[in-house]
């Protein structure tokens, strides 16, 4: 499989399969500070963060928001959502200017199940990104 | 994964129909492990999946990182872009595993991407389920 670039998802699609897979992305701006995901949310979209940055939050039993990690432009979130059937389990939040790509959940699972060739490749790109979390945390 | 239906027992294997499980059962090999063999040791290269039919596996690191149980398997990190195994593979109880190399695999899904999106399917459930692994071991210590 060719590896065109970095980009957490579309690094192996070609530009005739990065076209079909975008006539679902829908772009959107956030300012910083504005949440992007709640926690507990049913929601099942990636979201590729195409430039700035977002803060991982979530809340203790005394309702304080700690910071668990902080994700930057070229990365996805959410990836995880998509693959397993969950809640939402922190609150995202732009800490600069965030561009994103969102993908939604159901119109990218119809896509995949009409194109088996696109569905292999964006797997191939979630398992890197899964891959590379895995090991940062067994390196910790 | 949310575009396929689990139709077999084992994790890799999961979404792959009768036909397609026949054809990748034929490339693995079986070999039987003793308490406290090596199934993979770190700083190898791996360049196979570990599937384990029987007995128990236990994964180390810096730390330890958790426990194979049958049905499932390990290799998926390496399989994209092999790297040398940060991790020790042992087993704990007398176990059969089976062996299937990468390469077996890139040779039946080549052409095919119905058969290797299902494999690509099970393996990305897998990588979550051991993130979510990690994540509850470092939240109860």
């Amino acid at each position: 499989m060719v590896k065109y670039n970095d980009h957490p998802l579309y690094c192996f699609l070609n530009p005739e399969e990065k076209n079909l897979l975008k006539t679902i992305v829908k772009s959107q701006s956030f300012m910083a500070h504005e949440t992007i995901i709640n926690l507990g949310e049913r929601n099942r979209d990636i979201i590729c963060l195409e430039e700035g940055s977002v803060s991982i939050q979530v809340e203790d039993f005394e309702g304080n928001v700690n910071e668990v990690t902080r994700i930057h432009s070229g990365n996805l979130v959410g990836e995880m959502n998509f693959i397993i059937p969950t809640r939402r389990t922190a609150n995202v939040v732009a800490l600069t200017f965030v561009e994103a790509d969102i993908i939604p959940f159901a119109k990218l699972c119809a896509l995949l199940k009409e194109q088996p060739l696109l569905a292999e490749k964006i797997f191939s790109a979630l398992s890197l990104q899964l891959r590379d979390k895995y090991l940062g945390m067994i390196n910790a | 994964m949310n575009i396929y239906i689990r139709t077999q027992d084992s994790d890799l294997f999961k979404y792959l129909s009768d036909a397609q499980y026949a054809l990748i059962l034929a490339k693995t090999e079986a070999i039987a492990f003793e308490p406290s063999d090596i199934v993979l040791a770190k700083a190898s290269l791996p360049e196979s999946f570990i599937i384990l039919q029987e007995g128990e596996l236990e994964l180390t690191g810096n730390k330890y990182l958790g426990s194979l149980f049958p049905g499932e398997y390990y290799g998926e990190i390496f399989y994209l872009e092999p790297f040398l195994s940060p991790i020790t593979i042992k087993a704990v109880k007398p176990s059969k595993v089976l062996i299937l190399k990468f390469s077996a695999v890139n040779e039946l899904i080549a052409n095919d991407p119905i058969f290797a999106s299902r494999i690509q399917a099970a393996i990305n459930d897998s990588l979550c389920l051991k993130i979510i692994q990690l994540t509850h071991g470092s939240i109860n210590g």
